[in-house]
């Protein structure tokens, strides 16, 4: 069960509301469905109008848990078994979710995805978050580990979860930073 | 051939790191000559921990130890195992750290055999992070650095004395907590001619935990202070100064650069350069 639920602040809110606007275009993209533009006769203006056939709402929720595990891989980096490991399930549930060959989400699993996601927006830098999964490879961090047992819980708590990562940005940056001193060494051959 | 009680030895509590005193273990420090004495010293025991409670007394003869005095405030220069010849580091007395200087020239060998019936001073603890510093400082002096000749006399200046700009840099609360800097010099292997520069690029490494505690702005902020302070020598071409932490940096990277000793060039004597106040 979900203990808390997070305030969200209007960079997150966006970002979930490009996930939930995209869907019915998506869906409608991949199920054979058109989307045209009709025009609004007292304005002059067009709206896209989604047609045949209607997407259910078990569809919008699925493809919109499809987008949301997206954000994990796309916008923080995360590997398949990273996500697995938050999410609590296996590899390959995340893979068969990812491709959208499953019927439904479980609200418990919707409402997990939702929680991490949120705090992560809400936590991370933006510019920071591509690292994240170089970051959560570090198996010896101390913050790293402490993030795992956080995140191993079945309830999951945004406060804890919250307070595990409070020193990621400053890890991440430190991540950035060190790629780029790899990048200035590039030419450089080892001295031992 | 002579034997020692290896478990003995340990439950004697020995180990690099531990201290032992006229109090704790008279014996021993009887055998120290009076020249690494003093009234305020104490005596850290530098012998690997193997070989410290090792039961064969031929095989490991003697303890090594360092002589160190109690001193009333560090200084910058001499901590983290900065400088190869001099170390101020943290002794725990009774629970409160106190600063102790130590000397390379105040260091030597004793007979092991009593070290059985002697154990080291309770009241006297390294902290793990001291004792890493010394472990390290014992290293540094012999690992040696490959700077071009011409390298090392276009920075003599700026780490010539107290108050050269570099010194002065590493003598602040931040710099003090950098405890180790690496260069990567290009060419690395040749001495240029006057009206030709080297590039830089420089490796500030701080522990993860302080650094967390002094955040990324100010770190950023004592790297740039650093290039500027390289830039203002003409021959010196600062192109990066990266304050990173430990968990930041890797062992690829580490490789590819050369750990930069301040003081070896130009400190040729260390007490001219900065008094030591003795408490």
């Amino acid at each position: 069960m979900i203990s808390n639920s997070l305030k969200q602040t209007p960079s997150m809110q966006k970002k979930l509301m490009v996930a939930a606007f995209a869907t019915p275009f998506a869906l409608a993209a991949g199920t054979g469905g058109f989307i045209h533009a009709q025009p609004v006769e007292s304005t002059g203006n067009s709206m896209f109008v989604v047609g045949s056939p209607k997407p259910t709402k078990e569809e919008i929720d699925k493809a919109r848990f499809v987008n949301t595990l997206n954000v994990l891989k796309s916008e923080f980096g995360l590997s398949k078994i990273q996500m697995a490991k938050l999410m609590q399930v296996s590899r390959q549930s995340i893979h068969s979710w990812l491709e959208g060959a499953f019927d439904s989400v479980k609200e418990v699993n919707q409402k997990r995805l939702n929680m991490i996601v949120v705090s992560l927006l809400e936590i991370i830098d933006e510019p920071l978050r591509p690292s994240m999964g170089a970051l959560l490879s570090r198996r010896l961090d101390r913050n790293v580990s402490d993030f795992e047992v956080v995140i191993s819980q079945e309830s999951l708590s945004s406060d804890e979860l919250q307070s595990v990562l409070r020193n990621f940005n400053f890890k991440l940056a430190g991540i950035a930073k060190s790629n780029e001193l790899t990048s200035a060494l590039s030419n450089k051959n080892p001295l031992i | 051939m002579p034997t020692l009680n290896r478990e003995t030895i340990k439950a004697n509590g020995w180990a690099l790191g531990r201290v032992f005193t006229a109090g704790s273990a008279p014996t021993l420090v009887n055998l120290i000559p009076d020249k690494h004495k003093d009234d305020d010293s104490i005596y850290v025991a530098v012998t690997h921990d193997c070989s410290i409670i090792n039961p064969c007394l031929s095989s490991e003869p003697y303890v090594e130890y360092l002589s160190a005095r109690p001193i009333a405030s560090e200084n910058g220069h001499f901590v983290n195992a900065r400088n190869i010849r001099r170390l101020h580091f943290q002794i725990e007395v009774n629970g409160s750290p106190t600063w102790y200087e130590a000397s390379m020239s105040f260091r030597g060998f004793i007979d092991r055999q009593s070290i059985e019936t002697c154990a080291p001073d309770e009241d006297y603890t390294l902290t793990n992070q001291s004792c890493l510093v010394l472990k390290r400082w014992l290293s540094n002096r012999y690992v040696s650095q490959t700077f071009p000749d011409r390298f090392n006399d276009l920075t003599s200046h700026l780490v010539a004395n107290s108050k050269a700009p570099l010194i002065k840099a590493f003598n602040t609360e931040i710099g003090k907590a950098c405890h180790s800097i690496f260069i990567s010099l290009t060419p690395d292997d040749q001495d240029l001619p006057p009206e030709e520069s080297y590039e830089l690029t420089v490796l500030l490494l701080f522990r993860e935990d302080i650094a967390i505690d002094i955040g990324r702005p100010a770190l950023a902020e004592f790297g740039d202070r650093i290039k500027e302070t390289l830039s203002s020598t003409r021959g010196l071409e600062p192109i990066n100064v990266f304050a990173l932490t430990d968990a930041d940096a890797t062992y690829a990277q580490i490789v590819k650069m050369t750990r930069w000793q301040l003081d070896y060039v130009s400190l040729k004597d260390d007490s001219e350069v900065i008094a030591v106040e003795h408490s």
